[in-house]
């Protein structure tokens, strides 16, 4: 072998997450940290709001129902697991295997946001909508952002089925890999803290 | 040639120029807190019956913001451009995007100002007052696809030399997110989601303005590496020698690189 | 080839259990929440052990599911400062209600 690069149509070894990898890359980590400071932001107003309405908070939290809100957590936690495994199959050379676990990951997004649009049309149509009371108010807003970053992650995971099956990932694909799936479990985990300063604590 | 970066420059600074003439003419006029929307129409009359002049003088020169958002947002288009060559979709989004956020400092400034034009009826005031905050803090309708087509453009990025680092990317989308909150300040007069909220208003700003300074900087770098790239040949601004520069690169690549192996 | 692919496995397997774990801890911190007695309103240690329990699960899902433990030091500090910092404050706004 002489020195320079060689293109090769061997089929490149894919990167191993080797130790001291940023996972997906550094840009990923801004969007994902970001989030994290606004909701623990959001999460501090919130209890703020509920030390001052204790009861108010209490009282309209009854109404949530706390296995559905369990269900939920369980629901993601599935997905993440999926997408874990997804990874795992992409980087075993199993394209196919790992599409279809990001679609199986994708279909458990999909019962979330139904069970979702189902609980929240149940709260508008008892009368409780975003100006009943302070925690509807952040009952809508967390949950409603949450659902957006959820939607968001959905689409991700369907481009990461697409570029799964294709298979022969080069870096800017195990970038796009790598950074989806994190996204994914920062999804899973954002719920995680919600569930129970909605559903339990107050 | 200079002075075609120079210009650059210019108009990227007319992004802090936004910044501070919006803050100091909103501290002027003392509406940097918001006025809680719960206020009674008398309240809110006797606000605009207690300091008209500053009112009016911060209001005015607040206005100018409007214009210098314009001027930031077409060099960055000019930078865009860079990036999606002759079809550039994304890069005239973002202009016109940038265009149509000036109306969103200068017709809310107008009602308040005609608010504080002349005596009239507590109601009509307190009208003139919620015409101007709703669409202030909530006209976020441009904003967040300027900041999603400037964040997208910037990591469909394929140069060599990126003009925007890959995290600003996604700081971009990132902040787009930040903004949408506040569209929804129609439904609440009190709360972290109204016209003075902790979301719709105080993160509002500090994600607007802290993603405002982290662009203005890296356009300013841009413009620098460009120079620096133009200094190596080809002309400044002019699309086709960024394409020679391109025809550069490949043929460097292709004549160090091994003749094609096949696996046996 | 062979070596790499044991360690995989290897790792796919600590996070199954890791993932079990979790499921627990979710079960526990429902048990928890639904069978909570006292005034509505008020501040129960409880739910600070909640907010602990959640916190700690959202460390395992970045630690191991996110890969953070294999991630350069400083993205993994940040993150690990996050989460205990997170807890401390969620409680401390709590408990201090």
């Amino acid at each position: 072998m002489t020195t320079g690069r060689a293109v090769t149509l061997e089929q490149q070894d894919p990167p191993e997450h080797a130790v001291g990898q940023v996972p997906g890359e550094v840009g990923v980590w801004v969007f994902i940290f970001g989030d994290l400071v606004v909701f623990t932001y959001m999460f501090g107003v919130f209890l703020n709001y509920r030390s001052n309405e204790g009861e108010v908070f209490a009282a309209s939290s009854q109404f949530l129902n706390q296995d559905l809100g369990a269900l939920y957590t369980l629901v993601l936690l599935l997905s993440s697991l999926f997408v874990v495994r997804a990874l795992h199959w992409m980087r075993s050379g199993r394209g196919d295997r790992a599409s279809a676990f990001f679609l199986a990951a994708l279909g458990c997004g999909a019962v979330f946001l139904a069970l979702k649009a189902f609980e929240w049309h149940h709260e508008i149509g008892a009368g409780r909508t975003l100006n009943y009371d302070h925690f509807m108010t952040f009952y809508f807003l967390l949950t409603g952002l949450h659902a957006l970053h959820l939607t968001m992650g959905m689409v991700l995971l369907a481009i990461l089925a697409v570029v799964a099956r294709r298979g022969d990932p080069g870096k800017s694909q195990w970038i796009l890999l790598e950074g989806g799936a994190c996204f994914w479990h920062m999804v899973d985990f954002l719920w995680m803290i919600i569930f129970p300063l909605l559903y339990l604590v107050p | 040639m200079d002075q075609h970066f120079t210009i650059q420059r210019v108009c990227t600074w007319a992004a802090p120029a936004c910044t501070f003439v919006f803050f100091l003419g909103f501290a002027i006029a003392d509406y940097l807190v918001p006025p809680d929307p719960r206020s009674s129409p008398q309240e809110t009359a006797a606000f605009y019956a207690n300091h008209p002049e500053s009112i009016r003088a911060g209001l005015v020169f607040m206005c100018f913001a409007g214009g210098l958002w314009i001027i930031w947002s077409a060099q960055m288009t000019n930078q865009m451009l860079r990036i999606e060559g002759v079809s550039a979709p994304l890069a005239w989004t973002q202009l016109a995007m940038g265009a149509c956020a000036c109306i969103e400092f200068i017709m809310p400034a107008y009602f308040w100002l005609t608010a504080s034009y002349r005596d009239r009826s507590p109601e009509m005031q307190q009208t003139l007052n919620d015409m101007g905050w709703l669409p202030f803090d909530g006209f976020v309708w441009t904003i967040i696809w300027q900041n999603l087509v400037i964040g997208i453009a910037a990591l469909m990025d394929k140069r060599e030399s990126p003009i925007f680092p890959r995290w600003y990317g996604y700081l971009s989308i990132w902040c787009s997110l930040l903004y949408l909150p506040a569209g929804f300040n129609v439904f609440f007069k009190d709360g972290p989601l109204a016209w003075n909220g902790a979301i719709s208003w105080w993160v509002l700003l500090a994600a607007i303005f802290g993603w405002l300074m982290a662009t203005t900087w890296l356009l300013l770098k841009a413009i620098t590496r460009q120079q620096q790239e133009t200094r190596n040949g080809a002309l400044a601004g002019d699309p086709m020698s960024d394409l020679a520069r391109r025809i550069d690169e490949l043929e460097r690549k292709v004549a160090g690189a091994e003749p094609v192996a096949v696996r046996t | 080839m062979s070596l790499l692919r044991t360690d995989r496995d290897a790792a796919q397997r600590a996070i199954t259990v890791v993932w079990v774990l979790l499921v627990l801890a979710t079960g526990a911190s429902w048990m928890l929440g639904v069978h909570e007695t006292g005034t509505p309103g008020d501040v129960h240690p409880v739910n600070a052990l909640l907010l602990v329990i959640a916190m700690t699960k959202v460390r395992f899902v970045g630690a191991y599911f996110m890969e953070l433990r294999a991630a350069p030091l400083p993205l993994r500090l940040v993150f690990e400062i996050w989460t205990i910092g997170a807890a401390a404050a969620l409680c401390a706004m709590y408990l201090l209600a």
